[in-house]
């Protein structure tokens, strides 16, 4: 069975925040949640780079480690998943997260959180499947309609990759032989001078 | 001075002295054991959970669904299309 994961190329990634709006259209997600997001470091500096950053479905997710009610599940493609019925909002899952991932709606005066909403790599919670209170609570289920996430899908520059964690592995490889590593990869040469060279001296290499 | 050294004496006991004696060892030996095994009667286990359990309701597999019909060849192919697919290289190169 696939291991789901996400791999996001900081190489490519164009800041278009394509994705984070993408997800928010395709889940209906209420307004101050950001299930995805973009994190830029350098910004306007040579050498700026962005990436795109949700739950990681970790193998090992400390959030299911800190949860009191044990709300947390993992489907047998590696996608953590939680029911909103358990949650009670408590916000250690947000503490244990090394990526930020968990957040909590607004559910009313005082900052009242409500129940935790999470990216769910696109594979609803435990509802079943494709129905309209699967929708309402965890969002839509594309894994159910044979379709990976939408962010990834619908990312113009293939910067974030989704799906099987060893066949995107394999395409990022492939990526970085091709391409190359750090400052020969950006900026003004790459793209109008070595760029060219480069890629007739890898072409060469490989023939 | 004639002293008289007088033999040490064992003492001696009769066979309903050592029967009393053998049954209020029995008795004492009942009452510490009962005392012993009660005393974990009502004892919750501390142990720490080394593994967390999902308390609730089970999700249905993604290709349960009203698409796949629960053929998971089928969706497994579904999802391995798309994730080909991401690899524009072959695409553009058709390799």
């Amino acid at each position: 069975m696939a291991r789901m994961k996400f791999i996001c190329d900081a190489e490519r990634c164009i800041e278009c925040n394509g994705c984070s709006t993408a997800c928010k259209n395709e889940h209906e997600v209420p307004w101050g949640v950001n299930r995805r997001r973009l994190v830029t470091v350098n910004d306007g500096k040579p050498g700026e780079r962005s990436i795109s950053v949700a739950c990681m479905h970790c193998s090992d997710a400390p959030c299911m480690a800190v949860c009191p009610v044990d709300c947390f599940y993992k489907t047998d493609e590696g996608v953590v998943l939680h029911d909103k019925d358990l949650c009670i909002g408590c916000g250690y899952c947000f503490y244990a997260c090394p990526f930020g991932a968990p957040q909590f709606p607004q559910a009313g005066a005082f900052g009242l959180r409500g129940k935790m909403d999470k990216c769910t790599f696109c594979a609803g919670g435990p509802e079943d499947n494709n129905t309209a209170e699967e929708f309402k609570k965890y969002g839509r289920n594309r894994l159910a309609e044979g379709k990976l996430p939408i962010c990834a899908e619908m990312c113009s520059t293939k910067a974030l990759l989704a799906g099987d964690g060893e066949v995107i592995k394999s395409i990022y490889q492939q990526r970085v032989q091709r391409r190359g590593k750090g400052e020969e990869v950006w900026g003004w040469a790459m793209a109008y001078e070595r760029g060219d060279k480069k890629m007739s001296a890898t072409a060469q290499v490989k023939s | 001075m004639n002293t008289k050294i007088r033999p040490t004496q064992q003492p001696q006991y009769s066979q309903a002295n050592g029967s009393k004696r053998a049954t209020v060892l029995v008795f004492g030996g009942l009452v510490l054991g009962a005392m012993l095994g009660l005393s974990a009667c009502g004892e919750i286990d501390q142990k720490a959970k080394t593994e967390k359990v999902y308390a609730k309701k089970l999700d249905t597999h993604a290709y349960d669904g009203d698409k796949f019909k629960g053929d998971k060849a089928k969706w497994e192919a579904s999802l391995a299309q798309r994730n080909g697919s991401q690899n524009e290289s072959v695409k553009i190169n058709g390799k």
